[in-house]
């Protein structure tokens, strides 16, 4: 069951409503319930493993909970890591590591290994696992108590809003209001409005933009051959838009979702082609899956504490791990380790930068160059997910090849682009579409808010207006139907 | 209180705008630009037809129930479809049976020759014309299958791609489908090489288990709702593999109790004549179509009783379809005198007709073959043309410009709200365009436009260089 489906919507207001007429008792349960009933939408057998990765990091935090000594509590961490990131590694990891066994195997002329499984990776896998093991880390680190109602830690793990693409939710925020949830009144008003309006914001996000601008470049990746320089410059900035509008889109409604049955959950994107830096974009994008890594992979291995050498080393090995962590290809490592690389150049370029804005008496305090900074930001993200958006590293060396070698400027005139599966009308819509994503973001780069929060304080009209034209631009604007691919947001592959 | 008011209030609204939507974007036509016999269908009395034809283009092609009202006052609905397919005839004669108690259902056999419609568009057209229901959702399983017989039962993931294909109809939808009873017109004569002889070959192919299956249901269905039923065949080019599939269907009913009114076995005796009377290589044209409505409505009226119901006030519908009947039979006329370039006969017969208007271009000199002062003879002018530049003139209905075109600035005039004529001098002459539609050029001569009120189309023009 995805968001922007029938079933959904069916399914979504049911939970809801009984949800806020249920007694408070009963409150958890059914959420549990429902998340696992959504969860088994996709593949009844994958709550199987969900429950079985929920069951032992429960376990760990009990046993955590109760041992007094540190090398015992290394011990059930170290378990609970080796367990759940090898049911990771097999279902996500495995036919990889096999393929490049069997390519240095053939390299040396030894016989291959033979496939013996027919792994199917169960969707969510990786935000699930992640989640339920900084569970574990944090009570090992006494962030957090351990859970001892198994019930509430279950729906901490499985809460269905952002159990198939995040964001990946902390101890800390979640599970306290989890453990509130028989407490507390729950409905308000406020928070109904603010996330429905964040609900629709989303959908607009998927399936006006996101799922329509994966039209173009679907097209120009799958006629790579015809591709000049315009198109796949397009097609390039076209994907930054996509992702963004896609894995964004998703978080908002899984935010706004949750907001509606009063849960906060963690802001996942922040404006984040407004950054001027690459560290500032990972500090915009994906910011529960970046912060994860920080906490639990950068600042365990030193972070910044340490000499120069090692903490580029530490970026690099967090951006290559961040990378495979998005798909077992070499393409999303080159990703991330291009992410890592850029950080590490940029900090050892400092010095230059600031002798040449120096010299040439630049204003680092002006509007124009704050633009310079988000537009170079832009441009190399955007370069980066080439490797992201291409199937094999060969596609995606065609892709720059094309991209810098074979300038068609007069093709920005002549129509050719609208060869590319979106006609005039579609190209009108995306771009009317942007528009209103750019003057939101910039509503949340000077608000500081998010878009139910921005509604919720305008008059009424003005709220209604949007929302109507939101629900009716997806109605209408929405790729979906019979004759559209079911495009799956982007992140459920992970 | 108050904010479950404005919950209730904003639902209301947004479900309001989405209807609003719908109804812009929903599938319109049975048959080809905005022509639907469903929406001709609700726009009838309920308990007022006596007669349906079902079946696909060959029906509203080849029947006319105007022929039936103006010689019997018997009134006729061609209940039919672009690609109908076995099951949509079915399950749309169930639903016809809803609002309608006709004596006598003639089902167009040739539905049962495929399985599937080759053109997508008419999928649509079957699937989504039907209104949500029962019928609707059983005849859509039964065609698509329960994988995708959602999108086409809640309608929106098919049709909210029509955005990009809006036209004025979308809008302001209805026009003939107020008074016409589902038949199609056209006057083309492209003509067949020839009709197979049915009887040269007695090949057969046994009914399938489908097709039984269908009839049987058919038959079940007029025994509920105590009509006749009767099976027809309109005369097409069939292909052997057809005329084989045929005596399979013809043999079946048979052991039913039923014939074949079989129109190609027929065309000798209906006197049909390939090169004039049909409009393609399948669909008879209006020539064709009177001969076969002749031929079958022998039978028809020989299957019950009927009352002439002609002078009734709640027959209303059928007089407006017979005028526009009527209205094409002039327009053709019209064109045949233009051909030749008899004005006289041109004039006399477009005062009579409100549906039709020309519109009248001189650039330059006339042309000595055209007798333009005859042309002009006794045609006033009209208030809207007094006001602009140049020549006009207004004849009753037919509304005329006459403007000798020696203005630097386009000239233009409305037909009705939406469709305005410009004319626009160049070096090189005259060109008229209605909206942003070129419809001819002329250099030193005489343009005439037939224009139909009632379609909102251009029928023809004609230069006389």
């Amino acid at each position: 069951m995805v968001f922007n489906s029938v079933s959904f919507l069916i399914f979504f207001p049911i939970v809801v409503g009984l949800y806020f007429v249920l007694p408070k008792k009963a409150r958890t349960a059914w959420l549990l319930v429902t998340s696992y009933y959504f969860y088994m939408s996709w593949n009844a057998l994958y709550a199987i493993l969900i429950l079985f990765s929920t069951f032992i990091t429960y376990l760990a935090g009990i046993l955590l909970g109760k041992s007094k000594s540190e090398k015992g509590k290394k011990w059930v961490v170290a378990g609970s890591l080796i367990i759940n990131l090898g049911i990771l590694f097999f279902f996500k990891y495995f036919d990889f590591a096999l393929d490049n066994l069997n390519a240095v195997l053939n390299l040396i002329n030894v016989k291959i290994i033979s496939n013996p499984f027919d792994i199917l990776l169960p969707v969510g896998i990786s935000f699930y696992t992640f989640q339920a093991l900084g569970y574990t880390i944090d009570v090992y680190r006494g962030e957090v108590p351990a859970e001892k109602n198994f019930i509430r830690y279950a729906l901490f793990v499985s809460f269905f809003p952002q159990l198939v693409a995040g964001p990946i939710e902390r101890s800390k925020n979640l599970l306290s209001q989890v453990e509130r949830l028989n407490k507390e009144r729950l409905f308000s008003y406020e928070k109904v409005v603010s996330g429905f309006s964040m609900m629709c914001w989303g959908m607009f996000l998927k399936m006006v933009l996101a799922d329509n601008i994966a039209i173009f470049v679907d097209s120009v990746w799958d006629n790579l051959q015809m591709a000049g320089s315009t198109a796949t410059i397009f097609a390039a900035v076209a994907f930054s838009l996509q992702i963004y509008c896609d894995f964004g889109g998703y978080s908002t409604i899984a935010i706004g979702a949750a907001r509606v049955m009063g849960f906060d959950l963690m802001e996942n994107f922040n404006t984040p082609y407004f950054a001027t830096s690459i560290a500032d974009f990972w500090r915009r994008w994906h910011i529960s899956l970046s912060s994860w890594f920080r906490d639990y992979v950068y600042i365990p291995l030193g972070g910044n504490r340490c000499s120069k050498v090692r903490h580029y080393i530490n970026i690099m090995i967090t951006f290559l791990v961040s990378g495979l962590w998005h798909g077992a290809d070499w393409t999303y490592v080159i990703w991330g380790g291009i992410h890592g690389a850029y950080q590490v150049i940029g900090k050892l370029l400092m010095p230059v930068r600031e002798k040449l804005t120096k010299l040439f008496k630049v204003n680092i305090r002006t509007t124009s160059y704050h633009l310079g900074q988000i537009v170079v930001t832009f441009a190399l993200t955007t370069f980066a997910w080439i490797f992201f958006r291409a199937d094999s590293l060969s596609e995606a060396k065609l892709f720059i090849k094309h991209l810098l070698t074979k300038p068609d400027p007069w093709n920005l005139f002549n129509g050719s682009l609208y060869g590319f599966g979106v006609d005039t009308t579609d190209f009108h819509v995306i771009v009317v579409a942007i528009f209103a994503l750019v003057l939101a973001d910039i509503i949340r780069y000077r608000r500081k808010c998010d878009i139910g929060a921005f509604l919720y304080g305008q008059n009424l009209w003005f709220r209604w207006l949007v929302l109507i034209v939101l629900i009716v631009a997806c109605l209408v604007y929405g790729a979906y139907g019979i004759h559209f691919d079911s495009a799956q947001f982007i992140y459920f592959q992970f | 209180m108050k904010k479950a008011v404005k919950i209730i209030l904003f639902v209301i609204l947004t479900l309001g705008i989405a209807y609003l939507t719908y109804g812009v974007l929903s599938w319109k036509d049975t048959s080809g630009e905005y022509y639907s016999s469903v929406k001709m269908l609700d726009n009838t009395p309920g308990n007022t037809v006596d007669v349906a034809f079902v079946g696909t283009s060959h029906v509203y092609n080849g029947l006319y129930p105007g022929y039936l009202w103006e010689q019997y006052g018997i009134p006729a609905f061609d209940m039919s479809i672009s690609g109908m397919d076995k099951y949509s005839t079915l399950y749309y004669v169930k639903e016809f049976c809803k609002k309608q108690s006709p004596k006598v259902v003639c089902v167009d056999a040739y539905a049962f020759l495929y399985e599937r419609n080759a053109v997508q568009g008419n999928v649509y057209r079957n699937m989504l014309s039907m209104h949500l229901g029962v019928n609707n959702v059983n005849m859509i399983r039964d065609y698509v299958g329960k994988e995708d017989m959602w999108d086409y039962v809640l309608r929106w993931p098919i049709i909210h791609t029509r955005y990009k294909e809006l036209k004025q109809d979308d809008f302001f939808f209805g026009g003939v489908n107020k008074y016409l009873r589902g038949e199609r017109m056209l006057f083309d004569r492209e003509g067949l090489d020839e009709i197979a002889d049915y009887h040269a070959s007695d090949i057969l192919e046994p009914i399938s288990d489908k097709n039984r299956e269908i009839v049987d249901a058919l038959i079940d269905v007029s025994l509920q709702e105590d009509f006749k039923l009767l099976f027809m065949v309109v005369p097409y080019g069939a292909s052997a593999e057809d005329t084989a599939k045929l005596r399979g269907i013809e043999k079946y009913l048979g052991e039913r109790g039923y014939l074949l009114y079989n129109g190609i076995a027929a065309k000798d005796e209906m006197n049909i004549v390939p090169m004039d009377d049909y409009c393609d290589f399948a669909h008879l044209n209006y020539y064709g179509a009177l001969k076969f409505t002749e031929w079958i409505s022998k039978y028809v009226v020989e299957c019950a009783e009927f009352e002439d119901h002609r002078g009734d006030a709640r027959y209303s519908l059928w007089d407006l379809d017979l005028a526009y009947y009527q209205e094409s039979r002039v327009r053709t006329a019209i064109c045949s005198f233009l051909n030749k370039g008899d004005f006289e006969n041109v004039l006399n017969m477009a005062k009579a007709d409100p549906g039709l208007s020309l519109v009248v271009v001189l650039d330059g000199e006339a042309p000595k073959s055209v007798d333009y002062n005859k042309l002009l003879e006794g045609l006033p002018v009209s208030e809207q043309a007094s006001k602009t530049e140049g020549i006009w003139n207004l004849c009753g209905p037919v509304v005329s410009l006459v403007s000798k075109t020696n203005t630097d600035k386009p000239v233009y005039f409305d037909l009705d709200r939406y469709n305005v004529v410009k004319i626009e001098k160049t070096e090189d002459g005259s060109s008229v365009y209605v909206g942003s539609n070129e419809y001819g050029k002329i250099h030193n001569g005489l343009y005439i436009m037939l224009w139909s009120n009632t379609d909102r189309e251009v029928v023809n023009y004609w230069i006389y260089e």
